[in-house]
């Protein structure tokens, strides 16, 4: 398999491009394509640098990596877009341009410029698209107005989801790989917790209810939208009433909420740490790639562009079956009425958002 | 007798490259095209001839749908060890010639030329397009050797001139 990053001078690119190498992802011969975001970056040489140190790092197990900064000459079997605009990461500046809406005006062209460039090379051999960009919604919906939709995924929902599987193992002291959980919907303040999901290796079914009920301490799925849009006012309130030591107590106060909440609202002070969230992602990204390389069937939970699978349109984060493209939407007949109730209401709002943002 | 064209559904294609002469090059070239499951029908390279600045040329003979040849030679044009990869037409005027050893028993058709080598083996000579319809007709010969094509006529202005 060929990979192309597009933004690989970016952080999270560029931890996905190093960790691609350093894992091996990729054979001596097979080509990463590191594709530069912005033709007018000030930075023009910058992929040509990390290129050479990268193989001065990994030279035992090296893949050919190749340089552009133009988008008709992405050739890879996995593109990942990682380009575009992030929020700053100074929280005194957080209530500044921080917008999803200002996100989407200001990463719109970007996707449809890629999208559109790829789709004018590969109508015959689309290459699968896996958008960490944000808002990941609409990097899916304008690069599936390009591709067929079975070939673009957003990485939201999969890390997201990774996320939800670490918080419900850390507070029952087991290990990640014991658990699987699915975490829906918009990446986000949308994002819908799939409880129904959650599996706990070890637990038989009677166990596994009263481990549930014990996590959500008396939550019910209907209520978290407005538990979580008030949880998040009072976290950038005091994000930004302290812009020094605000992200640590906010991870602080964040840690005290149940496993659903934290997943949502962590990435929040953690971005504005300064850290980012770039390793969780860029992990994310290379285990989901890693798959698609290795051409397993997986289930994984993705943003994907909905057309009436479970009642639900638009491009929304939803369980998938993976083989090589997605092959369809997992049945939701393990989900709740609830849940399913918010994943539909999800991808209504999501819907109108992307109208708004994409003027369709 | 052993089918002399292309033993696939999908067209023949043929990739101009200018490969950079050093210890590799052909390795990774020939890994974009196995690594899609497609067969080099023929490759035909010279480092007799290079250019200048150390590239030679070379062909490459496959068999694929317009989209995957397509895709192929994008690939090939960003490999470090690939200067220029250009996906040639059946009727390109720069292929002017292609040359194999054969065994037949049958009169070449014409635009063939044969220079008999022994009892039964001869030099083959012709336009590519005569040499690919003698391989597909009924009267194709047995193949000894690898399809050979030489670009014999560079375009002014082309990649591929020097």
């Amino acid at each position: 398999m060929d990979i192309s990053v597009i933004g690989a001078s970016g952080g999270c690119g560029r931890e996905v491009v190093t960790r691609l190498v350093s894992g091996g992802v990729l054979g001596r011969r097979e080509l990463l394509q590191l594709v530069g975001g912005n033709p007018q970056s000030s930075r023009p040489s910058y992929l040509h640098g990390l290129r050479a140190d990268l193989q001065d790092a990994y030279a035992e197990n090296i893949p050919e990596i190749d340089v552009t900064d133009d988008a008709d000459e992405i050739v890879g079997d996995i593109v990942v877009m990682a380009a575009g605009a992030t929020f700053p990461t100074d929280s005194a500046k957080a209530g500044g341009l921080q917008s999803r809406d200002d996100l989407a005006r200001a990463n719109h062209a970007l996707f449809e410029h890629f999208a559109a460039a790829v789709a004018r090379n590969r109508k015959g051999n689309p290459p699968v698209v896996i958008v960490l960009s944000n808002p990941v919604e609409l990097g899916v919906h304008v690069f599936c107005r390009h591709l067929p939709r079975e070939y673009v995924l957003g990485m939201g929902a999969f890390s997201d989801s990774q996320r939800f599987r670490w918080e419900i193992a850390s507070q029952l002291g087991v290990v990640r790989q014991r658990v699987h959980a699915s975490m829906a919907g918009e990446h986000g303040l949308g994002m819908v917790p799939l409880w129904s999901t959650v599996r706990i290796h070890g637990l038989q079914p009677d166990e596994l209810a009263a481990t549930i009920a014990r996590l959500r301490d008396g939550t019910v799925s209907a209520d978290f939208p407005a538990r979580l849009a008030a949880e998040h006012a009072a976290l950038m309130a005091q994000m930004m009433a302290d812009p020094i030591d605000g992200p640590v107590r906010a991870l602080a106060r964040v840690a005290r909420l149940p496993p659903d909440l934290r997943v949502a609202l962590k990435p929040f002070p953690v971005h504005y740490s300064q850290a980012k969230t770039i390793s969780a992602t860029a992990t994310a990204t290379v285990e989901l790639v890693t798959a698609l390389c290795e051409g397993r069937a997986v289930e994984i939970c993705a943003q994907y562009q909905h057309r009436g699978e479970l009642g639900i349109h638009g491009p929304i984060g939803n369980r998938l079956i993976l083989e090589g493209a997605v092959r369809r939407v997992v049945p939701g007949d393990d989900l709740s009425d609830e849940e399913l109730a918010l994943l539909q209401a999800c991808g209504v709002r999501c819907r109108s958002k992307i109208r708004e943002w994409s003027h369709d | 007798m052993t089918d002399l064209t292309c033993a696939s559904a999908f067209p023949q294609q043929i990739i101009a490259i200018e490969l950079q002469d050093r210890p590799g090059s052909v390795n990774s070239v020939a890994e974009v095209f196995s690594g899609r499951g497609l067969q080099i029908e023929a490759f035909h390279g010279t480092a007799g001839d290079l250019n200048a600045d150390g590239h030679a040329h070379a062909l490459i003979v496959f068999c694929a749908g317009a989209d995957r040849a397509s895709l192929v030679t994008r690939v090939l044009r960003r490999l470090s060890s690939v200067r220029s990869a250009e996906l040639l037409g059946a009727d390109d005027p720069r292929l002017i010639e292609s040359v194999l050893i054969a065994r037949s028993n049958g009169r070449p058709p014409a635009g063939i030329s044969v220079c008999a080598l022994g009892a039964q083996t001869a030099l083959a000579a012709g336009s590519p397009a005569a040499m690919h319809a003698w391989l597909a007709g009924d009267d194709a010969p047995q193949r000894l050797g690898a399809l050979r094509l030489d670009l014999l006529r560079d375009a002014p202005d082309g990649p591929l001139a020097n």
